[in-house]
């Protein structure tokens, strides 16, 4: 018995650093991933879908964005079990929950809202949030009283995070991961399905609680998005094969009962990456040059830059040209400029390429003066100037150096 | 740069001509108007920029009209290092050449060498200042545009170890400027898309905090519409136990009314009697009301009849008052009668004696004029018997005059004898008589006769002696008549009338003066009837008392005295009038008085009359309650019924007490807080089902709104605007300060680089203006000022020939200073045609000056300017 398991859709989302273009692909994007595991899950031969948690980025989504949500869902070939997570909580202004959805959501789909639910033979507990502030642990209440019972196979649909082993946890709504495995070891429970998090994620010793992860990447500090996962929960009797992921080989003592597969399959198509480079020499820009067009798929990938070093006023030019560039051929480009440290130094050598003489070529030495001054005070004070990290600069050295940068373009272009 | 030879075919006029100037030095190209000699320039350019298959109107216009040819212009060239011949054909078979020389030889055609001639030319030629060097006709009073030419620059820069940009560095101040007027105006201000950009930023942050509180909003409904349903619910199952309550507590009470009826029934008898013996009481009231009411009646009445009494004592006391009073009026009005008697006599006494003295002096006057009569009646007389008046006079007169002029004429004519003969008796006419010693004259006038010694001698007259003592003789008859008719004997009898008469009429005049003046000014007939009034009313007037008055009544009395009188008497009238009037005033205020109180007698009788009628009246009444029942029977009604109301208040107290025992009133109250408390819970429901629905209904209208989808849109807007908005502030600042840098730059370097260039001028311009001569050379290296014997002219104020030759000296100056390598020569196209004999001269010194360091062509008509240019070639063009 396979079903598939996906959470963290946030449909409806937007994110500020994207042009609206690129904020118009990535939208078509969640739309694109939900028909595509749809195709996951018709290929994988699996009898449900469910999605723990935050289907929408919030309640409060556009009417185009339901009907948009519904269309896809249309597509996907199995029934659907939508989970309401943090994001968009079945309080009274629930998406889930409203005229507009119940109208437009087609029969395959189903709310969970905490009452068991029967599917392809599985037993369906969900912990559905109902406010943003719950004040208990979700998935405990969804299985309290819960007892192993023959032939019936459960699993548990929730949302929110795990507390770590011994960790305390300062929410109330934190999930016990110790109870969860107890219960997974009584046989009470043969999954748990989680979301929230948007990396997938094994979670635990059981092989049998998982994060699914985003469909679709939502930002640069996520590791592993991207996927759905397809689990196999294997038929009544039938033992796990050895291929098994997630299986966990020390619980001897637990009934017999089939292993766990669990399969990541990639459906997102976005790549959000974050880099840092250290630029000083034409070698670093050179770098930086074919890091940024070896980049696959430009369009709908994100980049988070960080730049530092000291370059001339050429290479800061060229460097100049590059992010331009890439700015216009990427998803989105974000100039990290809180570790950004990219000095502009204008050595005798530089202005010498320049080719000025006369006055401009002094007005280029003050301005370069200029440029160095908090350094070379920083210097003169004994500071650590010149090295790599953050340099000291004021509001007229940056001028200073963005007019040597504006001297050395004009001075280019003939 | 330096032109070593040119050659010219078929170029416009000029057939064939080759030029071969000196290399350096100053060389005359002389040539007449239309010679060509502007050619030479326009050859170079021609040779130097346009293409040998140009089409544009000015290669066109080279070739000479009407012919069909092929125009050349060939040129050797030093330029820095290289030399080179560089020749171009238009029109006819186009073609370029160009032959290097030096340093290594090479050969070019067509756009081949046309393109490495300006690559030499821009390698070693300063070109932008072989065009500004030039001193052209027509122009020749603009300075050079001199502003930092690179091979000047350079120059400078060699002379003042300082530096100037290029063209190059112009080009990049310009550009910089370009870039600083794309986010400032010209006067520091942002511009309207930098403007724009912020208020997009704000835009979009309002619109940020706008849907923020939106979304804000919708939670905040949400929320409200949760807990509101958890409301509704609680409250619904806390109504379904009140209303089981409420049924209970009904039921219960439902057997307590029984007890609680006997206690109304008690409570209404309680009422009824109650009210019966309020009624008693109020009868008894009334009745003793009715009492008091005429008892103070009565006295009342007796009040106002002694008030009565009073107001009679106080008319009499005003009757005796107001006879008193007309006793004093009547005395003072005779007293008062009495005085103004005495007053008029006085009055009277006063007038008689006034009009006796008018009639006095009128009588006088009436004597006066009665004797001025007489008198003029005498003079009138005495007039009228005096006939001889002053036209008479003048008739005699004339006769006498007449009478004497004839006798005259008559005696002329007569004849004289002269009688000689002492003591010789004549007998005459007159008688007879003796002759005296001396002769005597006889005239012998007719009749005349004489005697002597017997001899008589007798005159018989002529006929014109006759005629004339006869017209004597008429004349003395007219004389002798016109005076006997006027009664006198002659002319003196006649004047002495004449006089005696005007004598009379002066009398008269002087008599009818005294007439006039005696009437006085007065009405005669009326001063003499007012004189007979008098008279005819005083009787004779008393024997010895002529002059005294008819009015004097005892004793004389004067004005003086009259008047006093008359002031006295005036007084004691006055002072009885005044008493008669106020005696007067007090007896009409004594009537007044009289008169208020008999009308205040006539109220306090009416008083007494209303006071006893309405004593009577309520007295009536008090009789006829009593004829009903009596005082004591009303009492007793009021005893009884006090009683009845007491035993049904006992009655009522005690029922009471059975309906606390039962607990009936608890039983009500606990129906009525449970009645409440369903309604109460009702009324919360309905509260709470309505703000459900509103709450639902607000949120089906805010659902699908997509709010924070635009949020996140608008929070992504403002990030996007924010991030363009400070790279553009940071573009600007970039902008602006490399802006400042470059201008502040150039600046410092233009005020370096202008020292030495003043210096230069001032060199070649001391053979022109004098030794002492001091120019001021401003930053766009134009001269600015000429100082000569400490008198500062600025340029533009400077004679027209003046402006020329400091034209010519500013060129000559760069030329000189960029004469190295990448120097050009200079042009002159018949120039200092405004320069006089002395300057003209000092031009060609400093002409020679600045010839001895660079190349200088000179093309003029008047070769004669420049004769005194030492070491010049002179070159003669020709067609």
């Amino acid at each position: 018995m396979r079903f598939l398991h996906t959470a963290d859709w946030q449909l409806g989302m937007t994110r500020h650093y994207l042009s609206p273009d690129a904020q118009a692909r990535s939208t078509e994007a969640r739309f694109e991933a939900v028909r595509a595991l749809g195709r996951v899950a018709e290929q994988h031969g699996c009898a449900f879908v469910v999605v723990a948690g935050d289907v929408f980025e919030t309640n409060q989504v556009g009417r185009d964005v339901v009907a948009r949500t519904c269309e896809a869902l249309a597509e996907v070939p199995v029934p659907v079990l939508l989970l309401a997570g943090n994001h968009d909580p079945l309080d009274a202004g629930s998406v889930m929950t409203s005229e507009r959805f119940r109208r437009l959501a087609p029969e395959h789909v189903h709310v969970l809202d905490g009452t068991p639910v029967e599917v392809a033979g599985v037993q369906v507990l969900s912990a559905p949030w109902r406010s943003k502030r719950p004040v208990e642990d979700l998935a405990a209440r969804a299985c309290a009283d819960l007892a192993a019972e023959p032939h019936v196979r459960r699993v548990l649909v929730a949302h929110g995070a795990v507390q770590s082993y011994g960790a305390a946890a300062p929410d109330p709504a934190v999930m016990d991961l110790a109870a969860l495995e107890r219960l997974l070891d009584d046989g009470a429970l043969d999954l748990v399905c989680l979301g929230d998090r948007h990396s997938t994620t094994d979670v635990g010793r059981t092989g049998r609680v998982w994060y699914a992860g985003a469909p679709e990447p939502t930002d640069h500090d996520e590791e592993d998005p991207g996927n759905v996962l397809v689990v196999d929960l294997g038929e009544p009797g039938e033992p796990g094969g050895p291929a098994a992921i997630g299986r966990h080989p020390g619980d001897a003592g637990a009934p017999a009962r089939p292993d766990v597969v669990v399969t990541r399959v990639p459906v997102g198509r976005w790549r959000f990456r974050r880099l840092r480079m250290e630029l000083d020499t034409d070698e670093d820009v050179d770098a930086l040059e074919a890091l940024l067009s070896d980049l696959p798929d430009k369009s709908r990938t994100a980049l988070k830059l960080g730049v530092v070093g000291s370059l001339s006023l050429a290479q800061k030019a060229r460097v100049d040209v590059l992010l331009e560039h890439a700015g216009d051929l990427l998803g989105a480009l974000q100039v990290w400029e809180r570790r950004s440290d990219l000095v502009v130094r204008a050595d005798a050598g530089d202005l010498d390429a320049l080719g000025l003489s006369g006055f401009a070529l002094e007005a280029a030495e003050g301005l370069a003066r200029r440029a160095q001054a908090p350094v070379t005070a920083d210097l003169l004070a004994g500071g650590p100037a010149g090295e790599r990290g953050r340099l000291p600069s004021t509001p007229d050295a940056v001028a200073a150096q963005d007019a040597l940068s504006l001297l050395h373009r004009l001075a280019a272009a003939g | 740069m330096r032109i070593l030879r040119l050659r010219l075919q078929s170029f416009r006029g000029v057939v064939d001509h080759e030029v071969v100037p000196s290399p350096s030095g100053v060389t005359v190209l002389v040539g007449e108007n239309e010679v060509g000699k502007t050619s030479v320039v326009d050859a170079l350019d021609l040779l130097l920029d346009e293409y040998d298959d140009s089409r544009k109107r000015l290669v066109r216009q080279t070739q000479p009209v009407g012919q069909d040819v092929a125009t050349v212009v060939e040129a050797e060239i030093r330029a820095g290092r290289h030399r080179f011949t560089y020749r171009k054909q238009w029109h006819r078979q186009p073609s370029t050449r160009l032959v290097v020389h030096e340093p290594a030889p090479e050969q070019l055609a067509g756009r081949e060498a046309h393109a490495r001639v300006l690559e030499v030319l821009a390698e070693e030629v300063d070109l932008p200042l072989w065009r500004a060097l030039r001193l052209q006709q027509g122009v020749g009073l603009e300075q050079a545009e001199l502003d930092a030419r690179s091979s000047l620059a350079q120059a400078l820069d060699a002379t003042v170890a300082e530096s100037v940009g290029g063209e190059r560095e112009e080009t990049l101040v310009a550009r910089a400027e370009a870039e600083h007027l794309r986010y400032s105006t010209p006067t520091g201000a942002v511009r309207v898309e930098g403007r724009q950009l912020l208020a997009d930023v704000e835009a979009a942050q309002a619109r940020v905090v706008a849907l923020e509180r939106e979304v804000a909003e919708v939670d905040r409904v949400v929320d409200r519409l949760d807990r509101a349903r958890e409301d509704a619910t609680a409250e619904r199952s806390a109504g379904a136990r009140d209303a089981a309550d409420l049924r209970a507590a009904q039921e219960r009470l439902l057997a307590l009314r029984l007890v609680r009826r006997t206690a109304e029934v008690a409570a209404a008898d309680l009422a009824s009697a109650t009210a019966q013996s309020a009624t008693a009481q109020q009868g008894l009231a009334e009745r003793s009301a009715l009492r008091r009411r005429v008892q103070e009646l009565v006295e009342a009445a007796q009040e106002r009849a002694t008030a009565l009494v009073v107001a009679e004592g106080a008319l009499a006391g005003a009757q005796e008052r107001l006879e008193t009073a007309g006793a004093a009026a009547e005395a003072a009005a005779v007293g008062a009668g009495r005085r103004r008697t005495e007053r008029d006599a006085v009055v009277r006494a006063a007038g008689e004696r006034a009009e006796e003295v008018a009639v006095e002096r009128l009588r006088g006057v009436l004597a006066a004029h009665d004797q001025a009569v007489v008198v003029v009646a005498a003079a009138e007389a005495d007039l009228a018997v005096r006939h001889v008046d002053e036209a008479a006079l003048a008739d005699v007169e004339e006769l006498h005059r007449a009478w004497v002029e004839a006798r005259g004429r008559a005696g002329a004519s007569a004849p004289v004898l002269v009688l000689r003969g002492a003591g010789v008796v004549v007998t005459t006419a007159d008688g007879e008589r003796e002759l005296g010693p001396d002769p005597e004259e006889v005239r012998l006038s007719g009749g005349t006769w004489f005697e002597v010694g017997g001899l008589r001698v007798e005159a018989r007259p002529t006929g014109e002696q006759e005629r004339a003592e006869s017209s004597a003789r008429r004349a003395a008859d007219a004389l002798a008549g016109r005076c006997a008719a006027l009664g006198v004997p002659d002319l003196a009898g006649a004047a002495a009338a004449a006089h005696a008469r005007r004598t009379a009429v002066a009398a008269l005049d002087a008599a009818q003066g005294d007439l006039r003046r005696a009437a006085a000014g007065e009405d005669l007939g009326a001063a003499r009837r007012r004189v007979a009034r008098w008279d005819a009313a005083r009787p004779t007037p008393p024997p010895g008392g002529g002059s005294a008055g008819p009015g004097d009544t005892g004793g004389p009395d004067d004005a003086g005295t009259l008047d006093l009188r008359q002031a006295e008497s005036e007084a004691a009238l006055s002072r009885a009038a005044a008493e008669e009037t106020r005696t007067a005033a007090r007896l009409e205020a004594a009537a007044a008085a009289l008169e208020d109180h008999r009308r205040r007698v006539a109220e306090a009788r009416a008083d007494v009359e209303a006071a006893a009628a309405r004593a009577d009246l309520l007295a009536a009444d008090l009789a006829s309650a009593r004829s009903g029942s009596g005082d004591d029977a009303l009492g007793q009604v009021a005893e009884t019924a006090l009683a009845l109301r007491e035993a049904a208040q006992e009655r009522l107290a005690t029922a009471e007490a059975a309906v606390r025992d039962a607990g009936v009133e608890d039983a009500e109250a606990d129906l009525a807080v449970l009645r409440d408390r369903v309604d109460d819970g009702r009324k919360r429901l309905r509260g709470l089902e309505d703000e459900v629905g509103a709450l639902a209904a607000v949120l089906d209208d805010r659902g699908g709104a997509g709010t924070v989808e635009q949020l996140a849109q608008a929070r992504a807007d403002h990030d996007r605007l924010s991030r363009e908005l400070a790279a553009r502030e940071r573009r600007a600042s970039a902008a602006r300060t490399l802006h400042e840098a470059l201008q502040e730059a150039r600046a410092r370097a233009h005020a370096a680089y202008v020292q030495p260039l003043r210096a230069e001028v001032e060199r070649l311009a001391a053979p022109v203006f004098g030794a002492d001569v001091r120019v001021e050379v401003g930053p766009d290296l134009r001269v600015v000022s000429r100082t000569l014997d400490g008198v500062t002219v600025p340029y533009d104020q400077l004679s027209t020939g003046a402006r020329e030759q400091l034209a010519l000296l500013g060129r000559l100056a760069c030329a000189v200073l960029v004469s190295g390598g990448a120097g050009v020569p200079v042009l002159v196209d018949d120039a200092l045609g405004w320069s006089d004999e002395r300057r003209l001269d000092g031009m060609a010194r400093a002409l020679s000056l600045a010839g001895a360091s660079c190349q200088v062509l000179v093309l003029t008509c008047v070769p004669e300017r420049y004769r005194k240019v030492t070491g010049a070639t002179t070159v003669r063009l020709r067609a």
